[in-house]
């Protein structure tokens, strides 16, 4: 936390803080509350996706498996009688162990063999989702799950689950933020960086992989279960690739080097979609509906090759050269520098004992 | 289960499997070559099968937009690698992963925006009655599916080993330094591999679409099982062949022995067996260098 001091560190955090308070009171946005929930739920997905990808460097291409594996537990638990709070808790438990468990054999592969070992588990899971009829109501969905109720508080707006889910999100987020300056933080960039000069410096790869990948899997069970018990309804097909794929395109769009990158990304991507279908219905006069698949499939074609970045490391980088300053920004990402030495400082600073030594700019 | 039940599932499942295999070989031609795992793969499939469908319900004979249909898809192929893959040079892993992901959403969506959502139908190749093979029925279109198959198969290995384009292919899949260094126009070749990803997927799609229906997202799945069948067979271009095979008819063998209500789980199969291969064998049932392609 001895970052967070700063205080222009503090400025994007204060403003997330602002803009998550007043946002569902704002004229114009008000009647997007129920999507403005999506976004903080599917924005703790992206998160640990994100440090996954961006800080682990290793792409999952099943991450809605865990997201409904979350759901569906607390579906099933609550449906079963006990108390939400007692369902999450088992969701992120029986995610946690699949995927400790799954980790040690899918890392010891590496790139593409990698995502499509994480593929072929979300693929397994949906099936096991839709076929389980009689626990996941399979194709019928699974309906009437409970809303969450707390010492009397029933979380039935809205906006009360507007707030809940963001306090969530935003715990998230500061979660994210001191892991990435921690030890295994730093042991996680210079994996990215180079796995074998990483390896070289004392870094357990492995070991280190393994946690954020189930750091990242729990993480996808808590939105799951939160989902759950906003939705009330769970249908298999929520869960399935193209979820696990829109989940990659929020971290990649929002740039996966920031933990602001994910829930920009989660942002842009479950508020887009709405206003590019409702567009392309006046455009195309009704029939249409398609043309945010296409818009959905350039943009993120034309983002990897301009801008691998993502948004918020590029819009920063651009900020930072703007001002000429160092950059209150420049300490959320992990490599202001280009990718050469980012491998360096990164490898070093990992076997530092003491994180805080290496600041960057 | 009477024996010709069993002939019959392991028809269907060559059938299904030779589609698996021609993808397969478009998935082993471009990672070879350019070490990329193209996932608009089964899209090439899926536009080869609606454009050919197209062009035949505007009156043109079913050779000629079959023919066409191949061509297109070739040339949306190369323009994939021109037009992205090429300007995205040396990315990682990841960025070019997420490229060739986008480009399928982007295949996908053109594909719905130009023929509906509707499935589209393309006639069997030639009609007649079904023959008699073991007591199981044997389609004239089945018969269809596997002698292209197999004429693409043969045809694509005389390429690579006869021709002077098909040996700069293989020259650069074993090593792109040294091939350079023998004046062959590497970046040329990936041009050529994506071109004949595309051509070997539309030919799947083509053949296929008559008994399987025609339709936008068909490619999702064709894809993802030839990558399967890929990996399977190690990722070179004869594995890629009897890998398709033997995952179509173990695929249609589980559907059809499972017990009633457990059909449904046919999808997972294919991945589980990934899984397994994967975890435990990772050079593929040949038993080669994993993540070493061959031509």
């Amino acid at each position: 936390m001895s970052k967070l001091a700063h205080p222009s560190s503090l400025l994007p955090y204060g403003s997330l803080l602002l803009l998550v308070l007043v946002a569902p009171h704002l004229p114009g946005i008000r009647s997007f509350r129920h999507e403005l929930v999506l976004v903080g739920i599917l924005a703790i997905v992206a998160i640990g996706l994100g440090l996954l990808m961006g800080y682990a460097g290793q792409v999952s291409l099943g991450h809605a498996a865990f997201y409904g594996l979350g759901a569906y537990t607390s579906g099933v638990v609550s449906k079963a009688g006990l108390h939400p709070l007692v369902a999450l808790p088992i969701g992120l438990l029986l995610t946690g162990t699949l995927a400790y468990v799954v980790a040690r054999p899918i890392f010891r592969l590496h790139g593409h063999y990698l995502a499509m070992a994480t593929l072929g588990l979300g693929v397994i899971v949906f099936t096991l989702i839709r076929q389980l009829e009689p626990i996941t109501g399979g194709q019928h969905s699974l309906i009437d799950i409970p809303r969450l109720e707390v010492a009397g508080f029933r979380f039935d707006t809205d906006l009360s689950y507007y707030y809940l889910v963001w306090a969530c999100t935003c715990a998230v987020v500061l979660t994210g933020r001191n892991l990435i300056d921690s030890r295994s933080g730093l042991a996680l960039r210079a994996i990215h960086g180079s796995e074998v000069a990483a390896e070289s410096l004392g870094v357990d790869t492995t070991g280190t992989k393994v946690k954020v990948f189930v750091l990242s899997a729990v993480l996808g069970s808590l939105a799951g279960s939160l989902y759950a018990h906003f939705s009330t309804v769970l249908t298999p097909h929520t869960f399935g690739l193209e979820l696990s794929i829109q989940l990659v395109v929020m971290v990649v769009l929002g740039g996966s080097e920031s933990v602001f990158g994910p829930v920009l990304g989660a942002a842009l991507v479950t508020l887009l979609t709405p206003i590019m279908r409702e567009m392309s219905r006046q455009i195309t006069g009704g029939s249409g509906g398609q043309v945010e698949i296409v818009v959905f499939g350039l943009i993120l074609m034309l983002m990897m090759v301009f801008l691998p970045r993502g948004l918020v490391p590029g819009l920063a980088a651009l900020f930072r050269r703007r001002a000429a300053a160092p950059a209150p920004i420049g300490t959320l990402g992990p490599a202001p520098v280009p990718a050469g030495q980012a491998v360096e400082t990164g490898a070093l600073g990992a076997v530092r004992a003491d994180p805080t030594g290496r600041e960057p700019g | 289960m009477e024996p010709q039940h069993l002939v019959q599932f392991a028809i269907f499942g060559l059938n299904i499997g030779a589609i698996y295999a021609l993808i397969a070989l478009g998935f082993v031609a471009v990672f070879s070559i350019t070490g990329i795992i193209n996932f608009a793969q089964g899209e090439f499939a899926m536009l080869g099968a609606m454009i050919a469908a197209w062009l035949v319900r505007a009156e043109w004979p079913l050779p000629v937009a079959g023919l066409v249909a191949v061509l297109a898809v070739a040339a949306v192929g190369a323009l994939l690698e021109l037009g992205v893959i090429r300007p995205a040079g040396s990315a990682s892993i990841v960025t070019l992963i997420i490229i060739t992901i986008g480009a399928s959403v982007l295949f996908k969506g053109l594909a719905v925006m130009a023929w509906g959502p509707d499935p589209v139908r393309l006639p069997p190749f030639t009609a007649g009655p079904p023959l008699r093979v073991l007591g199981a029925r044997l389609l004239p279109q089945d018969l269809w599916v596997l002698g292209t198959t197999a004429v693409v198969v043969v045809g694509l290995s005389l390429f690579f080993r006869r021709t002077l384009q098909g040996k700069a292919m293989r020259a650069v899949a074993m090593n792109r330094y040294a091939a350079r260094l023998m004046g062959i126009d590497a970046r040329r070749t990936s041009t050529a591999a994506f071109a004949l990803a595309g051509g070997l997927g539309a030919i799947g799609g083509i053949v296929i679409a008559p008994s399987a229906s025609a339709y936008w997202d068909m490619g999702t799945g064709l894809g993802l099982k030839g990558f399967v069948a890929a990996i399977l067979g190690g990722m070179g271009a004869g594995g890629a062949v009897l890998g398709g095979l033997v995952l179509g008819v173990v695929e249609e063998l589980c559907a059809g022995l499972a017990p009633s209500g457990f059909g449904g789980y046919k999808d997972a199969v294919a991945f589980v067996i990934l899984l397994g291969m994967l975890f435990f064998r990772p050079g593929g049932f040949l038993g080669r260098v994993p993540g070493r392609g061959g031509l």
